[in-house]
Order: C-alpha cells, then sequence, then structure tokens
C-alpha cells in the first residue's frame, strides 16, 4: 500500500511540477493572440457585446463606460 | 397668456410626452443580427462563411467551412456514441463474463511459500501510470459527456468551474503519465515479446472458459495483449496530446486531426483498460495482491504461470526468484 500511496503523491508533484512551468511558459490565448491593433477582452468568456447588445454587461450601467473594460466597469458598478 | 398660446403649449407637452421616443425603454440598441440572414441559408448557399481580417492570421477569417462542420460533427455527435458504445459494450461484456465464468480462483490449496512477482520500483511504475490515466480517463470523459450528463445535475455555473479544473488537471496529470509510460516500456518490453506459449493461449482464451491451464511465461498472451494497448495507445494518446497541448505548431486541420486520434485512441483504450481492471480485480483470485504486495503464493505462479516459474528458481530464503542455472551437457 505505502508504494500505491508513494506513486499518487509522485503524480501530484509531478503534476503541480508541469503546472507551474506551463503557467510561467505559456499564455491564455486572449494574451497570446492578442495585437496592438486588435484586443480580444481581458476577461474570457465574457460576451463583447452584452446581454442586450449594447455593449455593456449589464443593462443598468452608464452607457458612456461602452468602451471601457469589464473589469473597470466592475469596479463602479455593482453586478 | 392667449388661449390660443396655451392650447399650443398643451399640445406640444402632450406630443412630447406620448412621443415613441420617449416611450421607449431605456436602452435603444440595435440588435445587429435580427436583420440577418440565418446561418443555414448562408450555408446552403455558400459552403464557406467568411469575412475580411487586417490581421496577419488570414485563417482568422473563415467563420465556417466544410472541415470544421465535419470536425463539429464528429466532435458532438460521433465520438459521444462511439466512446458511448466502447464503455458501455465493454462493461455488459464483463459482467456477461463474470455472470458465466465467475472468479478465476486457484483449483489447488495454497502452498504458503511467496515468491517475488513484481519488485518495488515496477509496482511504483505501474501504480503512477495507473493513478495517472484513472485521472485524465475521469477528466477526458468529462470533456466528452460532461455537458450531456453532468451539468444538467450540478448545473451551468458548477460545471464550468469543475471543466475548467479538469481541464488545468489533464494538462498537468498528462506528464506523469508519459514518464510512467516510459518506465513502461523499458522495464516490460522484454517480457512482452512474443513466445512460444501465446499462439495456444489465444487460441483457448486462456483456457478461461474452458477450466483448463496453459502454460505462461511471466506475461500471458492477454497480458501482453494489454500492454501493447498502453504502450501504442499511450504513444499515440502522448503525440497527439502534446500537439494539442502546444496549439499552432501545426495548423488547423493539423490540430483537428490530434484530436480525432486523441479522442478515439482514449476511448478504446478505457475500454481495454476497463477489463484489465476487471481481471486484476474481481476477474481472477490473487492478481491484485500480487501487484500490491509483489508476491504471490507458488501455487498461483504454478497454475497461471508455469514457464515462467520453470524457467526461473525461487529462492529458499525470502521468495525471490532466481535464473535456473541449466547444467552443462
Amino acid at each position: 500500500m505505502r508504494i500505491i500511496l508513494a506513486s499518487i503523491m509522485a503524480v501530484i508533484l509531478l503534476a503541480v511540477a508541469a503546472g507551474l512551468i506551463f503557467a510561467s511558459t505559456q499564455k491564455l490565448v486572449y494574451e497570446a493572440r492578442a495585437l496592438p491593433t486588435v484586443r480580444i477582452d481581458d476577461d474570457p468568456g465574457h460576451n463583447l457585446v452584452g446581454p442586450d447588445w449594447s455593449g455593456l454587461p449589464t443593462s443598468s450601467a452608464p452607457e458612456q463606460a461602452s468602451h471601457v473594460t469589464r473589469r473597470e466597469l466592475g469596479a463602479a458598478t455593482p453586478e | 397668456m392667449p388661449l390660443r398660446s396655451k392650447a399650443c403649449a398643451l399640445a406640444l407637452l402632450v406630443a412630447i410626452f406620448t412621443s415613441p421616443a420617449w416611450a421607449q425603454p431605456e436602452n435603444t440598441a440595435p440588435n445587429p443580427t435580427a436583420q440577418s440572414i440565418p446561418e443555414q441559408q448562408l450555408l446552403k448557399e455558400r459552403r464557406r462563411i467568411e469575412g475580411r481580417v487586417t490581421i496577419p492570421d488570414r485563417n482568422a477569417r473563415i467563420l465556417e467551412q466544410p472541415q470544421g462542420r465535419q470536425y463539429q460533427a464528429f466532435h458532438e455527435h460521433v465520438l459521444p456514441r462511439l466512446a458511448g458504445a466502447a464503455i458501455i459494450l465493454t462493461l455488459v461484456a464483463l459482467a456477461a463474463f463474470y455472470a458465466r465464468r465467475g472468479p478465476i480462483t486457484l483449483d489447488r490449496p495454497l502452498r504458503g511459500v511467496k515468491i517475488t512477482r513484481f519488485s518495488a520500483f515496477e509496482r511504483f511504475t505501474h501504480w503512477l501510470t495507473a493513478s495517472s490515466f484513472i485521472v485524465l480517463a475521469v477528466t477526458g470523459l468529462n470533456f466528452v459527456f460532461g455537458k450531456r450528463l453532468l451539468m444538467p445535475l450540478i448545473g451551468d455555473d458548477a460545471f464550468s468551474a469543475w471543466t475548467q479544473w479538469t481541464k488545468y488537471a489533464h494538462d498537468a496529470v498528462a506528464w506523469p503519465f508519459m514518464f510512467g509510460l516510459a518506465m513502461m516500456i523499458v522495464l516490460w518490453i522484454g517480457d512482452n515479446l512474443p513466445d512460444r506459449y501465446d499462439r495456444e493461449w489465444l487460441k483457448q482464451f486462456g483456457g478461461f472458459l474452458s477450466n483448463r491451464h496453459l502454460p505462461a511465461g511471466r506475461f500471458n498472451a492477454g497480458q501482453k495483449l494489454i500492454y501493447w494497448s498502453v504502450v501504442l495507445g499511450g504513444l499515440a494518446l502522448t503525440a497527439s496530446g502534446l500537439v494539442l497541448m502546444f496549439p499552432y505548431v501545426f495548423d488547423i486541420a493539423g490540430i483537428q486531426f490530434a484530436q480525432y486520434v486523441h479522442a478515439v485512441t482514449a476511448a478504446i483504450l478505457t475500454a481495454v483498460i476497463l477489463a484489465h481492471i476487471y481481471i486484476g480485480t474481481l476477474g481472477m483470485q490473487g492478481a491484485l495482491e500480487s501487484m500490491i504486495s509483489g508476491e504471490v503464493d507458488l501455487a498461483w505462479a504454478e497454475q497461471h504461470h508455469s514457464a515462467w516459474l520453470a524457467d526461473n528458481q525461487p529462492h529458499p530464503a525470502d521468495g525471490h526468484l532466481e535464473k535456473r542455472s541449466i547444467p552443462a551437457e
């Protein structure tokens, strides 16, 4: 049984090491594929046009904020 | 103010407050797709849907194409059916075999002499690869079946969080699996080469149905089939998995091909490993013990691996096997 536990520990250690190396060497798609003229948003999964096609995450958000990021908006507007 | 002026002002106020613009909801942004041509109609007339881009990646202009739809059809329809059939049919076959044959037990009394079948390093390698594979199989099956089976049970948000972590786990645990696979190849390839007992073993299905005990070396033909399935399947999974893990080394067609290979191989290998788990636990008395403690009873070795035992001599003190010395003629 000790061998099984040791092998499971080895799996965890190797996986964590691989994950840390990945995290330090790879970028998320929205970072890696962005260009100076093309932004792929700073919040993966976020609907760029908003639920009512206004460009806003929520319909109650101020209209002039349509160009700001969701993170910036989140600081000002509770969702 | 003359009456006429008052009437005009009143009419103006009524017109303002009852105008459609005033009555509209706060948000008036148009829905740009409301009046657009439906996707299916576009696809009927043009096989591709593409636009124009100014970025260097020209492939980004393609939104839909025949190859992409074929891939989607595979991913959404063919793969779930194929993987589901492979796993369910294997489970049904194993259940039927168990119902008919039951566990394979020893037909002779235990001798009380333990001999070493697997060293500590061999067992470590086996469980390293096995535990990695279980994590990879569970997380991989989630990619195929999760949104169909799990999401309705736990909800969208929980499934989203779970799937994100399974993706991280799948990528990370792939490395110990590859490490274990490499060690298994080095450790056991010599014992899994074909030998003179394999043909008869396969012909009689190991004697499982006829209750005969056929001679076998360290590994019988069934175990060799499992081994080579794991080695070849594992190498295919490794190669295709690395393509998926480091995308855009190949173009999109290469990535999709890697996904075909990865998914189909994983489904087949999962079914094979289910059979391996069955025979190692429920199916055969003493098999699991050999991979936990590394030792088997002499009677077990005589029944299942008589040729291996005949070629080796158990050491009377500690049960370690040594090559029999062949006397000079």
